[in-house]
């Protein structure tokens, strides 16, 4: 037996007795007090089921102000024993306790033989569907493209260096076609199926090399949550030659040479690299051309040569997802330079995290989170209105009399100093007329 | 890794003893007490299966039954304070005329 199954076990067995207990009980406080303690049983077991922000929020709204107002009111009330005080022959439907058992022990063993016999099923995945973006990095005195999905027009002439939205499609085999904007349909200048797995992130990547017709791949992108404080990067190589990314210390020249360290190594030409997570921050970044490192290392400037492009100042933000394309840019007087232009996406929230329940409340549920929201706001209007008590014609009554036979406080002064101070004095005369 | 069965299970003998807790006693707070128990057990199975697909929505309808709960504990209880100032009983029993 596993911890996790011990421990399962115990809080369990735990919530069981403590909920028994909760019903057996005579004494109301008793009771309420059981059923914290399963409250924060419940709680333990989302724990276990990596939902801290809801076990969080079960202790904090649960055991910590539904059940005190529990207990407030059962003090208030005085309601403790409130069952002892009828005689139990004396109860209407005696007859109703028995009916209840045998029925809920029949409900009972009909959802035990429901779970069992249902046979619920955990293989089939349910998400069916997959994103999909097509990034622009055509180029070039051809002009303008259209991008096709499944032969509907999806994007008119995107720039160089955008990208659509990720689409929602479902799974399967896609056709993308580019087409030269402003021709029919089916002039396509390239095409390419890409295969989509149920729940995956494709990145379409339309491209220049040296040919004469772009080329169309196809990136995987993995959006699953990234530790704290970091980023995922993936360098997707457009160009003919393999590349290397190295970041520029910011200790430039030690030693009359250049500091830089490689992150990425040697990514080969029109493929992708693997994925590498970093630390949030800003910093200088250069392509070169892979195999060159020590050059540059070694001999300074000297490696000027080697390096292809810099990204001054390229953003590592945390929790985002960044595919890095470096890619030729076709100019119109028909020659090149090579730029790297991040996209950046945003990683997926780790799964039970506040973050993602948030990301999720205000996206897909909004409208019943606002809902909830009135609901809550009339309950409270309604519970002060239920608890308001009128004050009774007799209880008005009541005080005006006490108002009229209070003594004047002339009267209460006199008594206590043992001085009469209802003689007129000479202060009226003092005072100004006006007063 | 444990099987979500075990956790749906687990739910289930919750909300039968909250169903008896409803049918058997006879405080009107003993009965409120074990509905947020039904809405607890339900609760867990929701969790479980979110867990289990991997869907975080799941824990967005726990949110929601959470606020409902809160919702019909303060109409709850402010109907049993009132209950109680005309009846001084709240004896489920004794509920039994619609006059005030």
């Amino acid at each position: 037996m596993t911890v996790e199954t011990f421990l399962f076990l115990a809080v369990a067995f735990i919530a069981i007795v403590s909920a028994a207990s909760m019903l057996l009980t005579e004494n109301a406080v008793h009771s309420a007090l059981f059923l914290i303690v399963v409250m924060v049983c419940i709680a333990f077991l989302f724990l276990m089921l990596e939902a801290p922000f809801l076990a969080m929020v079960q202790i904090a709204v649960y055991a910590g102000a539904i059940m005190v107002l529990f207990l407030f009111v059962i003090m208030l009330l005085g309601a403790e024993k409130a069952e002892v005080i009828e005689p139990r022959d004396a109860r209407r439907l005696r007859w109703q306790s028995v009916l209840a058992l045998a029925l809920t022990l029949s409900f009972f063993g009909l959802a035990a033989l429901a779970i069992q016999q249902g046979n619920l099923d955990f293989q089939t995945v349910p998400n069916q569907t997959a994103a999909l973006r097509y990034a622009q990095f055509t180029s070039g005195p051809r002009g303008d493209l259209d991008v096709y999905l499944n032969g509907e027009l999806i994007l008119t002439a995107p720039e160089f260096g955008t990208t659509s939205d990720f689409m929602n499609v479902p799974a399967g085999t896609h056709t993308i076609n580019l087409v030269p904007t402003g021709s029919a349909a089916n002039v396509v200048l390239a095409t390419t199926e890409v295969e989509v797995l149920p729940g995956s992130a494709n990145t379409v990547i339309g491209y220049n090399t040296s040919g004469p017709l772009p080329i169309i791949a196809t990136v995987n992108e993995d959006l699953s949550s990234v530790p704290e404080r970091s980023a995922r990067l993936v360098v997707f190589n457009a160009t003919e030659s393999d590349v290397s990314l190295t970041q520029i210390n910011s200790e430039l020249f030690i030693d009359g040479t250049r500091n830089v360290q490689t992150f990425i190594p040697a990514v080969a030409s029109e493929s992708a690299s693997s994925a590498q997570i970093f630390d949030e921050g800003t910093f200088e970044w250069e392509v070169i051309e892979a195999g060159s490192e020590s050059v540059i290392t070694a001999s300074g400037w000297n490696g000027r040569d080697a390096i292809i492009t810099r990204i001054d100042d390229l953003e590592i933000e945390r929790g985002t997802s960044q595919l890095l394309v470096v890619a030729n840019e076709l100019l119109d007087d028909g020659s090149a330079r090579v730029l790297a232009v991040p996209l950046v996406s945003r990683a997926d929230p780790a799964f039970g995290s506040p973050q993602a329940i948030g990301y999720t409340l205000f996206t897909t549920y909004m409208l019943p989170f606002q809902m909830i929201a009135l609901l809550l706001l009339v309950a409270m209007i309604g519970a002060v209105v239920l608890t308001h008590k009128e004050p009774s014609a007799a209880a008005v009554r009541r005080r005006d009399v006490r108002r009229k036979v209070s003594r004047p406080l002339t009267t209460v002064i006199a008594a206590q100093t043992g001085t009469d101070v209802t003689q007129p004095t000479e202060e009226p005369s003092t005072q100004p007329s006006g007063d | 890794m444990i099987q979500t069965e075990w956790f749906v299970m687990l739910s289930m003998v919750l909300f039968v003893l909250g169903t008896m807790g409803v049918l058997i006693r006879r405080n009107a707070i003993l009965v409120f007490m074990s509905v947020e128990l039904m809405l607890n057990a339900a609760n867990l199975a929701l969790v479980a299966f979110a867990h289990q697909w991997n869907q975080v929505s799941g824990h967005v309808f726990v949110f929601f039954v959470i606020t409902v709960a809160a919702a019909e504990v303060a109409i709850g209880l402010a109907l049993i304070v009132a209950i109680f100032r005309s009846k001084q009983s709240i004896d489920i029993d004794t509920l039994h005329q619609m006059e005030g």
